[in-house]
């Protein structure tokens, strides 16, 4: 399994497409450090809304590297399954549309581990894919705007955390985010395998993730109910929780706090639900499949 | 014990049957030849064997194992290209072998690699990417990559497809060489009754799914069975000058402006020099094999069988 799964990221890395969303992450990392680098008074103001007003605003602590990383986060992660359906959607299909697929089928390696191989090869290459964001959003955000406490605003309530409280935070919330994102590299890879070409499961799963999106997004109350808590896209945000505080009982947050963690984990217990669901589903559809490509 | 048993095959599509009650052997070191025009049930019949596509019915047995119970120890014993020779395009061949030498479990050093490079004529090209690589070196790569865990079975489905001459006659030495001096077992598949013919040492005919003739080469095309169709501009006339001739009851068949003749090869050139004593317009005289024509009725296409000499 684990020779399986070295081959699988061999060709993973050694595909052009694949340093496709690297250089995309890194070009937009870069585009938000050095519009927030010259301009960021103008962003903070907006964030701040009609706060601003009512405060007296030190621009110089708040624009830090954590709060670059916060807000690089907050623009991108929603763009980011595009690219991992790009290389998710690619798996199987691709290799039925190569012919490669047939010749893999007739090595002796049952189909399952060929199917758990690609599907933890693409989990790997979400980890580094965000692991990469990682080292731009926050390390690079750090090394150019050094650091500070950040702040958060919700509700028209702004939050501070101090800035010895915030690393781990951020280690949570990209732990999270791979989660999320490996949801949809299993809804691609499910996908995949009904494909001789990966445009069709790449589209599909773009348009899947709009369409959830845009439903969870829905203030409908009907909804609420009924269909959001379903979505997988309900839960990919909540790694926003990791950055939400417990206040005590004068209003003051709470330092090392989450102010609610079992939503936070409820959240990714459904979003690890999903990923069995897919990923089960297309090992099971696979192993009876017809391979005629 | 044969190396391939199948018994009873059936694969339905939907309403669509592929292939219907097949049943076949393969002994150890057989070239078997496995002939149809396209759309036959060849390839479907491979890919089963190959476990790419699951029977609708029926047992398969390589090697005196099932091949659904035991599906990785046979596999491990056979190598296959199907059709053409898809590779990673975007890894070099000698990436390509090594990437599929490990999937087969094994580790390979360079030098066997570059080795097994070297006897597929590719071994100068080993670092160039695939997809600068023509058809021939790619059907030559494709072989390697079936040949790189030393399989008892090697399976080729119409592995000369978009082959020129040169590549063409570098595939049929090469299954000689896998039969004769490494006593492989081989089934080739193909729509060419010349290119089964030139290497197998047993065939089968199948067509519409059904096997429509299974046996060595040596039985099917049996000389004492050649098929000799004279053309002539008037049938009737030369009718009348072989009655009571020996050649009148080697006639088969006759048309409007053709008689057919079954006889042994050797009599071939005795039968043309008799017609002209005759006194018969010999516009020409085509010999050919029983199994020919029955394969020619079957494909209806003379162009496929139009290098076949007996």
């Amino acid at each position: 399994m684990w020779q399986l799964l070295q081959i699988e990221l061999f060709k993973i890395f050694r595909k052009p497409r694949t340093y496709i969303s690297f250089g995309a992450i890194a070009a937009m990392v870069l585009i938000i450090q050095v519009a927030l680098k010259f301009d960021g008074r103008s962003y903070i103001e907006f964030v701040l809304g009609s706060l601003k007003d009512s405060l007296e605003i030190p621009f110089d602590n708040i624009l830090n590297g954590f709060f670059i990383c916060f807000v690089i986060l907050n623009l991108l992660l929603i763009h980011i399954p595009l690219l991992i359906a790009l290389v998710a959607g690619d798996l199987v299909a691709g290799e039925a549309n190569m012919g490669t697929l047939r010749l893999l089928a007739t090595k002796p390696i049952s189909r399952t581990q060929l199917m758990l191989a690609k599907f933890f090869a693409a989990t790997i290459y979400t980890a580094m894919l965000l692991l990469w964001m990682a080292l731009l959003a926050l390390a690079l955000s750090i090394y150019l705007f050094d650091t500070n406490d950040i702040i958060v605003a919700r509700n028209d309530v702004i939050e501070v955390i101090k800035k010895d409280d915030v690393l781990w935070r951020y280690i949570a919330a990209f732990g999270y985010a791979t989660v999320a994102l490996t949801t949809v590299a299993a809804l691609a890879f499910l996908l995949s395998i009904f494909a001789d070409n990966s445009i069709g499961p790449i589209v599909a799963t773009i348009s899947i993730v709009i369409v959830f999106t845009i439903l969870s997004e829905m203030q409908i109350p009907l909804y609420d109910r009924t269909v959001k808590p379903y979505l997988f896209t309900s839960h990919m945000l909540a790694w926003k929780g990791f950055f939400y505080l417990k206040t005590d009982g004068e209003g003051t947050s709470i330092p090392g706090s989450i102010e609610n963690l079992p939503a936070v984990l409820k959240s990714m217990a459904v979003l690890l639900s999903y990923i069995v669901l897919f990923v089960g589903a297309a090992i099971s559809i696979f192993k009876r499949k017809d391979i005629l490509s | 014990m044969p190396v391939v048993s199948i018994k009873n095959l059936n694969k339905t599509f939907k309403d669509f049957k592929a292939v219907s009650d097949l049943s076949f052997t393969v002994e150890e070191a057989d070239v078997y030849g496995f002939l149809g025009q396209n759309g036959a049930g060849k390839s479907t019949t491979i890919r089963m064997l190959l476990t790419l596509i699951a029977p609708t019915s029926g047992t398969m047995e390589l090697f005196g194992m099932n091949l659904r119970q035991h599906r990785r120890e046979i596999l491990q014993q056979v190598g296959a290209v199907i059709e053409r020779p898809d590779l990673y395009k975007y890894l070099s061949g000698y990436e390509n072998l090594a990437l599929f030498g490990k999937m087969s479990g094994l580790r390979l050093t360079k030098n066997q690699l570059m080795d097994q490079l070297e006897v597929v004529g590719l071994a100068d090209r080993a670092a160039s990417k695939v997809k600068t690589y023509s058809q021939g070196m790619k059907q030559r790569l494709g072989i390697a990559v079936a040949l790189v865990h030393n399989p008892r079975l090697i399976i080729l489905d119409e592995p000369t497809n978009g082959l020129d001459p040169q590549g063409i006659a570098d595939i049929r030495n090469l299954i000689l060489h896998l039969s004769r001096q490494l006593k492989k077992t081989v089934i080739v598949s193909s729509h060419l009754l010349s290119e089964i013919e030139q290497v197998a040492t047993r065939m089968l005919i199948i067509d519409k799914g059904k096997k429509m003739a299974e046996g060595s080469v040596t039985e099917l095309f049996d000389p004492a069975k050649t098929i000799v169709k004279l053309s002539t501009d008037d049938v009737s006339a030369a009718l009348s000058r072989l009655k009571d001739c020996k050649w009148e009851s080697a006639i088969t068949k006759t048309s409007g402006t053709s008689i057919t003749f079954q006889v042994h090869k050797e009599q071939v050139a005795l039968l043309n020099k008799e017609l002209v004593a005759l006194n018969i317009p010999v516009l020409g005289l085509q010999p050919g094999n029983s199994l020919e024509e029955y394969f020619l009725s079957l494909t209806g296409n003379n162009q496929h069988v139009a290098t076949f000499t007996n």
